[in-house]
C-alpha cells in the first residue's frame, strides 16, 4: 500500500520535475530521464537501490564468466555459480 | 606502470579526458577537547552524497563503468597504504579508448577523484577506507547500456584489454532537483537494507544481455544492527537505523537520512587524556551523526539535558557507543554534548534545522551559527526552543548558499 502511494507521489513529482525545466539542455535530460523512470513507477518493486557502485563480488563466481563464452540460458550460468549467489536477468 | 600522486597535489589532468583530482573545501573548525576539528563541505553541484566502506580484506574483482554517473569520491581514512587505481576508457567515440592510466596515492579530506561516465575504474588497498560518492547523474534517450536502476557495468579484472566493453555514455546532465528526487526514492528502497547487485554483460544465445548476481548470505544483518540500536531515547539521544546497501558482506553504501540530502563529514580527533572536555549544545538544529570508519571503536557520548520540559531535564548521562556505520546517533536541540574517543574518526553529519513563531530571535544564534558552548559549573539556559521544523528544501537552499559563498572566499 505505502509503495503504491508513494509511486502515485512520485508520477506527480516527475510530471513537475519535468515540467521545470530551464533550458534545452535541461529539458533533453529531463525527458530521458522520465522515459527511464516511468516504467518502473508503473512497478515500483522493480526498482531496488538507484544506485551505481562496485560490488565485491567472490572471483569464483567472476569466473564463470570469464571461462565460458557463451550460455544458452541464465539457468545454464547459474550453474556456474556457487549455491549462495543467484544469477538474475537485469 | 603506476603515476604517483603526491599528498599536496590536490588538482591533477590525467591522460584519460576527464579522468582528474578536484580540490575539497575542508575548514578547521577545532573549538576544545572532545570536539570536531576539520570539516570536508559539499562540493559544488547537487550536495548529494553516498558514502562506502571497507571491510578488512576487501577487494575488488571487478572493473565498474558507469553509464550515466560522472563518480566524485573522496577517499577517506588510514590504513598505512596507498591505494592504487586501475582506469580504462571505454567510451564510445573517445581518441583515448581502451588507454590505460594507473594512479598510486593517500586518501585525502582535501581532493577528490572525478571519473567521467564510461570509464572503467577499480582499486586496490581499499580497507577500512571510506569514500565519499558526489555523483553527477546524466540521462539519455534509447542508450541499451543504460539501467536507470543500476548505473554500473561491471567487467572482471581478468579481461583482456582489447574485450573491454564500448560503453555509450549519457549526453545530457540532470539538474540539481532531479538529483534530489532520484536520492528520495533511493531513500525509500532502501528504508529496509538490501544487498547492492553488480550487473554484467553476458552472451547468451549469440545476444549481449546483462545479469546480476545476488549474494544470498549478505543481507541477512537485521539481528546484528538491531543490537545496537535504542528503542527509547536516552536522555535527548536515540541511536537508528541508516539506509544503506550491502556492496560486499561487511561493507556499506550509505544514503542519506535527511530529504535535503545535505550531508558533512567531520572529523573528531582522539581525545586528551586528563584535559576538560567542551560541551556544545544547538538550540536550532537537530543532530544526526553516523561515525563512517573505526567500526567496532567504543566512543564515549557525554551528555547534559538542557532541556526545561524533559524528564531528564539538568541529568549528566554518558552513553557508550560502538561506531557501525549501519547506524546514527540523533541528538535533540538543547541537549550539551562532547564525545570522547580515542582515534581520529570520520563523522557524517546531516541535521534538521527548526524555527520559531515569533523569529527573528535575539536570545539563540542566527542559522548557520547554531553551536552555544557550555560549561558544566554553569547556570542552566532557561531558553524556549524553536518547534517548528524547516522544510527540506529551505535547508538545501542554506547549504548551497554555504558552498557558493564558501566558493567565493
Amino acid at each position: 500500500m505505502k509503495a503504491t502511494q508513494e509511486a502515485v507521489s512520485w508520477k506527480e513529482e516527475l510530471a513537475d520535475l519535468v515540467g521545470s525545466a530551464q533550458n534545452a539542455e535541461e529539458s533533453l535530460a529531463l525527458a530521458a530521464f522520465e522515459k527511464a523512470l516511468s516504467p518502473y513507477l508503473q512497478e515500483p518493486g522493480a526498482l531496488r537501490t538507484l544506485l551505481g557502485k562496485i560490488q565485491a563480488m567472490e572471483i569464483v563466481a567472476l569466473d564463470s564468466l570469464t571461462s565460458k563464452k557463451e550460455f544458452n540460458s541464465i539457468e545454464e550460468l547459474q550453474s556456474f555459480l556457487p549455491a549462495n549467489i543467484k544469477a538474475l536477468a537485469a | 606502470m603506476f603515476e604517483e600522486i603526491g599528498n599536496d597535489t590536490h588538482q591533477a589532468d590525467f591522460l584519460i579526458p576527464g579522468l582528474r583530482f578536484e580540490k575539497n573545501s575542508v575548514s578547521n573548525t577545532y573549538a576544545g577537547n572532545g570536539w570536531f576539528s576539520r570539516k570536508l563541505m559539499s562540493s559544488k553541484g547537487p550536495l548529494i552524497s553516498d558514502f562506502v566502506t571497507h571491510e578488512p580484506d576487501f577487494s575488488y574483482s571487478t572493473y565498474g563503468i558507469h553509464v550515466g554517473q560522472d563518480d566524485r569520491l573522496t577517499f577517506m581514512g588510514e590504513n598505512g597504504k596507498k591505494i592504487e587505481g586501475f582506469f580504462v576508457d571505454c567510451r564510445e567515440g573517445s581518441p583515448s579508448i581502451h588507454q590505460v592510466v594507473q594512479l598510486r596515492f593517500s586518501p585525502s579530506l582535501y581532493r577528490h577523484l572525478v571519473i567521467p561516465r564510461g570509464v572503467a575504474h577499480t582499486f586496490d588497498n581499499l580497507e577500512y577506507i571510506v569514500t565519499r560518492d558526489e555523483p553527477i547523474w546524466h540521462s539519455d534517450q534509447d542508450n541499451a547500456a543504460w539501467n536507470l536502476d543500476n548505473d554500473l557495468v561491471s567487467v572482471p579484472r581478468t579481461t583482456e584489454l582489447a574485450k573491454f566493453p564500448i560503453i555509450k555514455a549519457n549526453r545530457y546532465r540532470l539538474p540539481d532537483e532531479a538529483h534530489r528526487f532520484l536520492s528520495k526514492i533511493s531513500q525509500s528502497l532502501l528504508e529496509n537494507p538490501k544487498s547492492y547487485l553488480a550487473r554484467y554483460p553476458v552472451t547468451i544465445r549469440g545476444a549481449e544481455q546483462y545479469v546480476m548476481f545476488e549474494p544470498k548470505t549478505w543481507s541477512d544483518d537485521a539481528r546484528s544492527v538491531a543490537e545496537r540500536l535504542t528503542n527509547e531515547e536516552f536522555c535527548g539521544v536515540r541511536i537508528k537505523r541508516n539506509r544503506y546497501a550491502l556492496t560486499g558482506a561487511r561493507s556499506y553504501t550509505l544514503v542519506p537520512n535527511t530529504a535535503s540530502c545535505v550531508a558533512d563529514v567531520l572529523v573528531l580527533p582522539t581525545s586528551v587524556p586528563g584535559t576538560p572536555h567542551q560541551y556544545y549544545w544547538h538550540a536550532r538544529t537537530k543532530k544526526t551523526y553516523t561515525f563512517l570508519n573505526n567500526q567496532e571503536l567504543q566512543i564515549d557520548l557525554n551528555l547534559i539535558d538542557l532541556r526545561h520540559d524533559s524528564a531528564t531535564y539538568g541529568q549528566h548521562k554518558s552513553l557508550q557507543i560502538i561506531c557501525d556505520p549501519r547506524t546514527s546517533i540523533h541528538i535533540e536541540q538543547g541537549i550539551a554534548y562532547t564525545f570522547n574517543c580515542s582515534k581520529p574518526t570520520l563523522v557524517r553529519c546531516e541535521h534538521e534545522v527548526f524555527v520559531s513563531q515569533n523569529e527573528p530571535r535575539s536570545d539563540i544564534p542566527m542559522f548557520g551559527q547554531d553551536l552555544i558552548p557550555f560549561a558544566i559549573d554553569q547556570p542552566y539556559p532557561n531558553i524556549k526552543l524553536p518547534d517548528m521544523r524547516c522544510p527540506d528544501i529551505l535547508l538545501y537552499k542554506m547549504a548551497k548558499f554555504e558552498q557558493q559563498t564558501l566558493e567565493r572566499t
